[in-house]
């Protein structure tokens, strides 16, 4: 999180930049949000997560003109990266077979032998809010209100994908 | 308990489709070529002989200033217009933009052969519907049906 490409300064006028249709700006910006950005989709949208980077990313840059405040950009990128990632796991889940697409699976975790494999056994939306708390730290809150859902549903899916990982880690 | 999350990888030919998602009115294409990436990225890699050959609007291409992977090339036209363009240059990877036109190359290898990607067009306002008036992603397939005479 705290790495020196995020000089707010340098990042504002980069945005500034690249609100103004400067490609280089564009390329530089994305050289910063991609990392920041795979982070999000990856343990969301797993093996659908390249595709959900790349919409993100599109979705970014196509609204960047949107973005008022320049100091906000992460936040706001976190916002598209998570709601993208959610849906492009959605969409991918409900092209497979449907017994691969109840979710979370039936099957128990204490089989799990990664983290990888927990994460497959959570829905997208489980796994959107365990990212959302222990890697961008959100509290269930903000957490809540990112992926508009009530501060109990989050409670609750949280509590059932971290009841996840304790039993795969116990096993 | 991150250490080990599962990170999205973003390849170069991705990154090119979301600049040319962002940027109104470039022409974009992408295609698979058998020649391997080493033997691709050797050829566009060397601007001075490969924009010339594969984007028309060149007569001459020439890199006046290099400082890492950032360049900086003049370019004159076929009736003696010149430009001056900014660059970034690495290995799959090539975007260069002056004051009116933007354009890049991206590869990645793909299984024997390799994909590639390209995209240009207009930087100016009205972008979208210049582009629109000179063929859309005509373009772009064009660039890349040289590039694969140049290659053969």
């Amino acid at each position: 999180m705290g790495d020196a490409s995020r000089d707010p300064d340098e990042i504002a006028d980069l945005v500034r930049s690249a609100q103004h249709g400067d490609a280089i700006a564009m390329n530089a910006l994305l050289d910063r949000l991609t990392p920041y950005v795979g982070r999000l989709c990856g343990p969301i949208a797993l093996q659908d997560s390249a595709d959900a980077a790349q919409e993100a990313l599109i979705s970014v840059f196509q609204n960047l003109k949107a973005l008022n405040e320049p100091a906000a950009l992460y936040g706001w990128v976190r916002r598209i990266a998570v709601r993208e990632a959610v849906r492009v796991a959605q969409r991918s889940a409900r092209a497979r077979p449907a017994e691969l697409a109840e979710l979370p699976a039936p099957g128990s975790p204490e089989l799990a032998a990664d983290i990888r494999d927990v994460l497959d056994r959570l829905s997208p939306e489980h796994r959107a809010i365990l990212v959302l708390r222990e890697i961008e730290g959100l509290d269930e809150k903000d957490a809540a209100q990112l992926l508009h859902i009530s501060p109990g549903a989050a409670k609750s899916r949280l509590s059932r994908a971290r009841s996840s990982f304790r039993k795969a880690w116990s096993s | 308990m991150t250490a080990d999350w599962p990170v999205a990888e973003i390849d170069e030919v991705r990154r090119m489709r979301v600049l040319a998602a962002a940027i109104p009115g470039v022409s974009y294409a992408e295609e698979h070529f058998d020649a391997s990436f080493d033997r691709v990225w050797e050829y566009i890699g060397d601007m001075e002989r490969s924009m010339p050959a594969l984007v028309r609007l060149f007569r001459e291409f020439r890199i006046v200033e290099r400082e890492g992977e950032q360049l900086r090339a003049r370019a004159v036209g076929w009736v003696g217009n010149r430009g001056t363009f900014d660059v970034v240059l690495r290995s799959g990877w090539c975007l260069m933009q002056d004051r009116f036109a933007v354009g890049g190359f991206a590869a990645v290898p793909e299984g024997e052969g390799t994909r590639v990607a390209a995209c240009g067009g207009p930087r100016v306002p009205g972008g979208k519907a210049i582009g629109l008036l000179y063929g859309g992603d005509r373009g772009a397939r064009r660039i890349l049906r040289r590039l694969r005479s140049n290659l053969a």
